[in-house]
This record gives C-alpha cells, structure tokens and sequence, in this order.
C-alpha cells in the first residue's frame, strides 16, 4: 500500500509492536472526539506516506460490515428509550447507542492501526518480524512460504475456472455448481500437493536445512524513529487508560 | 467483504476476553506445531503452500438463500484432509496472515479467531467425520454432517464469545447467527462433500486414516462448547434478571443440535450399506 522508499525506514519489529499498543490503547478510548482526532492523524500519516487519503479512508471503512453485529446493543442496553416503534417491545436506548457507536469507533480505529502498520512496512517483513519477536520459527517459515505462494496459487485457481467456464454451455444448475467448487478445491489441493513436494525438493538441492535455516536476524538495528514510534504507541496506550 | 464470516474483528473484544483467547488458542497451536515437528521436516513447505491453497480455496463463493453468498470456511476439509495437528497448524497460519495483513479479524482477537476456525470447526468437524465413518456411515454423508455442524460449533461458539465481551447480545445474535450459518453451513457441507469425493476417486490413497486422537479431541471439544453454553451466569458478565432469558436460548440451541446430530446418526446406522473398518 506504501511506498517502498518508505516501508525501507523502518523496523518491523518496532511497527509490529506500536500497532499491538496502538490496538490496545484503542480499546481504551471512549470519546468520540479523541477517536476523530487519532482517525485524522493516522490518515494524514499515511498521506505523508503516500497513501491518498481516500484511498486509506475507503480501505478503513471495509471493516464497518461487521459493526452491524454489535448493533442490537441499541436497542438491548437498558436506559433512557430515545426512539421507539409503537407495537414494538424494544426501543432506541442512549446507553445503548453510546455503546454500538464506541465498539464501531474502535473497531475501526483498530483497522486503521493495521492499516497503517501495513503502510509502514512491508508483509514480509512484518512476518520475519514476528520470528524476531520470538514466534516459533516453524510458524514464521510457513507464512512466509504461504505469502509467497498466494499469488500462484490464486492465479492457478482463476486459470482453473476459466477453463472450466470455457467449457460450460449454458448456465450450470445449483447442485453443478457446488459440484463443480468441490472438484476445483479437489484439483487445487492435488496440484498444490505436488508443487509443494516439487518445492521441498528444490529448498533442499539449495542447500535449505530446516533446523540451520530458521533464522530471521537481519542484523538491523533500531534507528530514532523507530523508538519515537514505539514511545508514541505507549504514550497513546498510557492516556488512553489512565486519562 | 462477506459479512457472514466468522471472524472476530479488534474492537469486539474487551481485553480480558481477549486475552482468554489466547490462553485457550495456544496450547493447541503449540501442540499442533511440535506433533507436526515430530513427524519430518518435510512439513514446512508442505504446511505453507497448503495455508495459500486455503486462502485461495477461500475466495471462492457458493449462492446461498436470500441473495447473499457464502465462502467456503475450509476448516473441516482441511482437518479431515491433512489430519488435526497440520490442520490446525495451516488454519492457525492462515488466520495469522488474514490479521497481520489482510485486516480480517485482528491481532487481539487472533486468540477467539484461532480458537473458533482452527480449532473448535476442524476439530469438531474432523471428530465428527470419523467417528461417523466408523459407524459405518457414506462418505459424503460423514462429510456433510462433519462440515455442517462444525459450521454451527464454530458459529455457536463465536456468539457466546461476543455474548460474554457484551458485544452482541445471545438473544439477538444466537438466532440471528444460526438462521445464517445453518444456510452457510449447507454450502460448506456441499463443496467438501464434491471435495473429498473427487479426492477418494482421484487419489484414494491420500484421505488420512482415522485417527483416535482426532475423534477424542472432537468429542472433547463438542463437549466443552456444551459445558461453556451451560457454564455459570457469571462466565457471560450478564445481568441477573437478563440472564435467564439470554441463557435459554443458547441452551436450547445446543440441545437441538446434539439432538439433531444424534437423531442424524440414528439415521446414518439405518441407512448405511457398507461399514469402515
């Protein structure tokens, strides 16, 4: 999402760990204006970064689909009835509007974090930060194999349906289609098999031993920034609580 | 977007409920990683590109009722698939992944996501399967019921979660939920039934031998999801005098599907023509 010039800046390792305090910190929030005001910041941030702001606003906005689960909180929270529907037992309550809003607030306040964590640096990286960060490195290795081969295999399952879609003659029956899903899921697993055998095979004629290769030190060290960030995410994690 | 997913996203979660996930989600990551450690190295590969095959198996969307759709959860085919601790090592992989970087679900409710998808869906599902199998039943009927009801589990389990964040009332949300799932779950049921069928004809060799661990571990867990639904007022942080109407129908819900899955067993014995061994 960044630019690259910029997610080079930066210690994953120090961005993985300002966005857990950011997170945390947001769980604390409670006003709404305080929510605009770190909503404004991360977006002009990441408009520094390079990031339109439309485009970071928009991408942030996705994660509002699922506010909706939290939404009878308005109308089950006991208090003052705001609104009510004649003939329905249950009515707008304020508290309960206050609480839907706070959750859909920080919800997506903790996605921004995300996203800009994900501006900040790159997903590799990101990921061999957590083997730095004392993830197991069995775990580290087979996300950064599954990053790395995502692209492949989502391309091998779009070659799979439009060859299958060149096939058909006329709009399939529902029964075909699931039929035709679980024979697609079927030849992808097959095929991903194989390719992951062929995969192995070739790590090990480089010379890749499981047990000598688990190491994600690159040797970097953590500049200014990186500790100004960290501070900043604490600072934010300490006034959110204790303020 | 699919707003009918399971995931948890940060924001839903106090952090005391949060960080009860975790407590329950990493002993069985931590299990699962050193029982596939045990078994070769060769695992490492295997288990990434098996984690992108989930994530690109994931994209693909079955209709459902209603105009909507669902996609395929893959948690109970990949259980049955790869056995419960590659399973669960390429679920919990996958869930990391959509957290870190694809904004789906979130670093602090990683712990309750990993719990519901990796370990409660492929756990309960793959239990389901096989013990269903060594009853004598079809395979495409194991595969049905396995994947359906580890749907709801994994649904079921999700509402309680919220239930006890005070995020999403039981009494809103269990029906709601389960009016979805239950459709969500058919879908499910259907691709890994077409799934596992087009596997044991194309290659019979590879479907993974029942194992009693599997079974154990899923009918423990089908039983801890009962005893969480009937676990004490408190354990949910509700209102005394909400209580009872909040637990009702939970409980009620949880019976019914032990009451539905036990009737469906009864079925599988009558109908069933050829037994496992």
């Amino acid at each position: 999402m960044g630019q690259t010039t910029s997610r080079r800046c930066w210690d994953a390792r120090a961005v993985l760990l300002s966005a857990l305090l950011g997170v945390v910190a947001v769980k604390g929030l409670h006003h709404y204006e305080v929510g605009l005001g770190l909503a404004l910041v991360l977006t002009l941030s990441a408009q520094m970064l390079g990031v339109p702001w439309h485009r970071f606003l928009r991408r942030s906005l996705w994660v509002l689909p699922f506010c909706l689960a939290a939404a009878p909180l308005m109308l089950t929270v006991p208090g003052p009835t705001i609104f009510a529907v004649p003939g329905f037992p249950w009515g707008l309550t304020g508290p309960g509007v206050d609480r839907f809003l706070i959750i859909s607030m920080q919800t997506v306040l903790c996605f921004q974090v995300m996203l800009f964590a994900n501006i900040l640096c790159d997903a590799f990286d990101l990921i061999r930060a957590l083997g730095r960060l004392g993830c197991p490195a069995r775990l580290v290795w087979i996300l950064t194999l599954c990053l790395r081969y995502l692209e492949l295999l989502g391309g091998e399952l779009t070659r799979l349906r439009r060859a299958r879609a060149s096939r058909a003659y006329s709009e399939p029956s529902l029964v075909h289609r699931f039929q035709t899903t679980g024979r697609l899921v079927g030849v992808l697993f097959l095929r991903t098999l194989e390719r992951a055998e062929r995969t192995d095979a070739a790590m090990r004629s480089r010379g890749f031993q499981p047990q000598e290769a688990l190491e994600f030190d690159d040797g970097k060290k953590w500049g200014a920034r990186d500790f100004v960030l960290l501070g900043g995410a604490l600072a934010g994690l300490v006034a959110a609580w204790v303020w | 977007m699919n707003v009918l997913a399971l995931h948890i996203p940060d924001g839903f979660l106090s952090l005391p409920v949060a960080s009860v996930g975790w407590a329950v989600s990493l002993p069985f990551v931590i299990w699962a990683l050193r029982k596939t450690h045990e078994v070769e190295d060769k695992t490492i590969p295997l288990a990434g590109l098996l984690s992108a095959f989930v994530f690109a198996a994931q994209t693909l969307q079955f209709p459902i009722p209603g105009g909507t759709t669902g996609h395929l959860v893959g948690a109970t085919l990949v259980t049955i698939l790869l056995g419960p601790t590659l399973g669960v090592v390429v679920l919990t992989a996958v869930l990391i992944l959509q957290a870190l970087i694809f904004g789906e679900g979130g670093l602090l409710a990683l712990g309750w996501n990993v719990t519901n998808m990796a370990v409660v869906m492929g756990l309960v599902g793959a239990g389901f399967f096989h013990t269903l199998r060594r009853r004598g039943a079809g395979l495409s009927l194991s595969a049905f019921v396995a994947a359906w009801f580890a749907t709801q589990a994994g649904s079921l389990v999700t509402c309680l979660e919220l239930a006890a964040a005070k995020t999403s009332p039981l009494l809103v949300s269990l029906p709601a939920m389960f009016a979805t799932q239950a459709l969500v779950g058919l879908g499910e049921g259907l691709v890994t039934v077409f799934t596992i069928g087009f596997l044991n004809k194309a290659r019979p060799d590879f479907l993974i031998e029942d194992s009693l661990v599997t079974r154990r571990l899923g009918l423990a867990l089908t039983v801890a999801v009962g005893a969480f639904t009937l676990s004490p007022p408190w354990f949910y942080g509700l209102e005394a005098q909400t209580l009872f109407s909040l637990r009702y129908p939970g409980l009620l819900l949880y019976l019914g599907l032990l009451a539905g899955a036990a009737a469906l067993w009864g079925l599988v014995g009558l109908v069933s023509r050829k037994s496992v061994e």
